[in-house]
């Protein structure tokens, strides 16, 4: 049903490209504000990636790779947005923490350390990290949907944790004031 | 469970808490207001048959648009093939394609010489490119990559998204990846003119952008760099001030790193944009727009921020002066300016509703 809906899509359906779009769209989304950390780039980068799909969709040749190819639209399209940049902040704001949690790192603290260590990542690295661990693709699924050989993608991976434990090691070695300031 | 695995799922559950549910319907409905009045491109592949070449429809800017079958005019300067009058009705343009060795390629500049267009072609999804040559716009034979010493030659520099090129009266000439300026006659068969190596003046800054004007050619970069040449084989370091760094410091920010990202001539007026950007770390920094202008191409000079320009996304020039897009956002408020000298900028309000979008940008031409 889905590969119908690509092939019709590519041929010039505009409603059934709706219907992949409005399906897609709300993981696309947490991808991309997740990467961004932004509301507001996230938003722009998602309307462009599909605003580029409909166009490349011809292009396409395995309409079975219709989803992994939109994630690799919606990871150009957020570095696109980053590169576009006047000023960006910590949006500690734009994500909030509205949900019960359950939360399996025991304190709000660990929480924000995670939040400030995955802000120190550049934008390619929290793109691979979102990809395997909120959207569950292996490190060769994320080089298929990037473009880049696997080695590439281990290696991407690899360095990218090794940031994300780099970052929450030098937030815990900030002094107590500092991070008193922010609790 | 060990330290690893409680690291990794420390993570996903963070993610899984932080992310977003829902995509507003607002974003959609936008999406699918532009994608109805967008093309689709052409797939050519059920026509080729066995051919294992795929072709990539001829787009300006990244949209599947159209384009006239006439050779497109440059600067003045640039000795050109005679032009008809551009076509004014739809139906007198002609949808051509350009062979590429990727499934999905757009064409990320074309470039007049007196022998034909240059087009630079760009991977979809990659910084790989790929150029090919025509003697009449309909035409296309890619170019032998054999001839340069790696791949790597055919790389946008970095802090740039487009292989700085442009078509002189001997040719073309483009300036890869390390300030190499390479030059050829045809746009088939290519030399090096000059490296970093050779000349002294080429080891500071990265070139992003080159035009054809000054004492022959202009070209603009990173580190606030700017330089001028007679024939692309002997180049000088501009005079380029230092932008006001006033806005930076007000925010407690490092003086802003500048790059020279583009450059455009209109007569004997030269205008460069690019952006100043500064930041603390990851979290927290600040990019503002800069604009240059020049009579001269060997010395430059700052343009007030007065109306708070956005990062610019196409420049174009005509003899009359400049027309720019911005980087205002991706509704239908899209800013198109007009500028006679590069230093007093106004909007325009010619479309009203259809402003060209993201994707479409403007045509780079001058009759």
């Amino acid at each position: 049903m889905r590969r119908d809906l690509v092939e019709a899509a590519s041929r010039g359906d505009h409603e059934a490209f709706e219907v992949l779009a409005t399906s897609a769209g709300d993981r696309l989304y947490a991808v991309a504000r997740l990467i961004l950390r932004s509301a507001d780039l996230a938003e722009d980068a998602v309307q462009e990636a599909f605003v580029r799909a409909w166009q490349q969709l011809p292009s396409l040749r395995d309409p079975d790779r219709f989803d992994a190819w939109l994630y690799r639209l919606v990871v150009n399209a957020c570095a696109d947005q980053g590169r576009a940049l006047r000023r960006w902040t910590q949006q500690v704001r734009s994500l909030p923490l509205d949900v019960a949690i359950g939360d399996a790192t025991g304190s709000v603290a660990d929480r924000e350390q995670l939040e400030r260590g995955f802000g120190r990542l550049k934008p390619e690295q929290r793109a691979v990290i979102v990809l395997h661990y909120y959207s569950g693709f292996t490190a060769s699924e994320i080089g298929q949907i990037l473009g880049i050989p696997d080695g590439t993608a281990r290696s991407r991976l690899h360095y990218a944790i090794e940031a994300m434990r780099a970052a929450l090691e030098a937030d815990a070695r900030q002094p107590a004031v500092a991070r008193n300031r922010t609790a | 469970m060990t330290t690893d695995e409680r690291f990794d799922e420390s993570i996903s559950i963070w993610l899984e808490q932080t992310a977003p549910t829902r995509l507003p319907d607002r974003v959609l409905d936008a999406t699918f207001e532009r994608t109805r009045r967008s093309r689709q491109q052409v797939r050519w592949g059920g026509l080729l048959g066995a051919m294992h070449l795929t072709r990539s429809t001829l787009v300006l800017g990244g949209s599947a648009t159209i384009v006239v079958a006439a050779v497109l005019a440059l600067s003045p300067r640039v000795t050109q093939p005679a032009v008809g009058e551009l076509p004014t009705t739809p139906d007198a343009w002609s949808r051509v394609s350009i062979d590429s060795r990727w499934a999905t390629a757009q064409v990320d500049a074309l470039v007049a010489g007196p022998r034909g267009l240059l087009a630079i072609l760009g991977e979809t999804g990659s910084h790989e490119m790929q150029l090919s040559v025509s003697t009449d716009g309909r035409t296309w034979r890619l170019v032998p990559n054999e001839q340069f010493p790696s791949d790597a030659v055919l790389l946008p520099p970095p802090g740039s998204l487009r292989l700085p090129a442009v078509g002189t009266t001997h040719g073309f000439l483009f300036v890869a990846e390390g300030n190499d300026v390479w030059a050829s006659e045809d746009g088939y068969r290519w030399q090096r003119l000059t490296d970093r190596a050779r000349d002294q003046d080429l080891r500071a800054g990265r070139v992003l952008a080159v035009a054809v004007g000054g004492p022959g050619l202009i070209a603009v970069g990173s580190d606030n760099k700017a330089w001028y040449s007679e024939d692309g084989s002997d180049w000088t370091q501009a005079e380029v001030p230092a932008p006001p760094t006033a806005s930076f410091e007000a925010q407690g920010l490092p003086a802003p790193i500048v790059s020279m990202q583009g450059v455009a001539v209109s007569g004997e007026t030269y205008l460069a944009w690019g952006t100043a950007r500064s930041s603390r770390d990851s979290n927290d920094g600040m990019q503002e727009t800069v604009l240059w202008t020049s009579g001269d191409g060997k010395s430059w000079a700052n343009v007030p921020d007065e109306e708070g320009i956005e990062p610019l996304r196409t420049v174009v020039a005509g003899p009359g002066g400049f027309v720019a897009t911005d980087m205002n956002g991706i509704d239908d408020a899209r800013a198109i300016r007009f500028s006679a000298d590069g230093r007093s900028w106004e909007t325009v309000d010619a479309f009203g509703s259809r402003v060209p979008s993201y994707d479409e940008g403007l045509v780079s031409s001058v009759a």
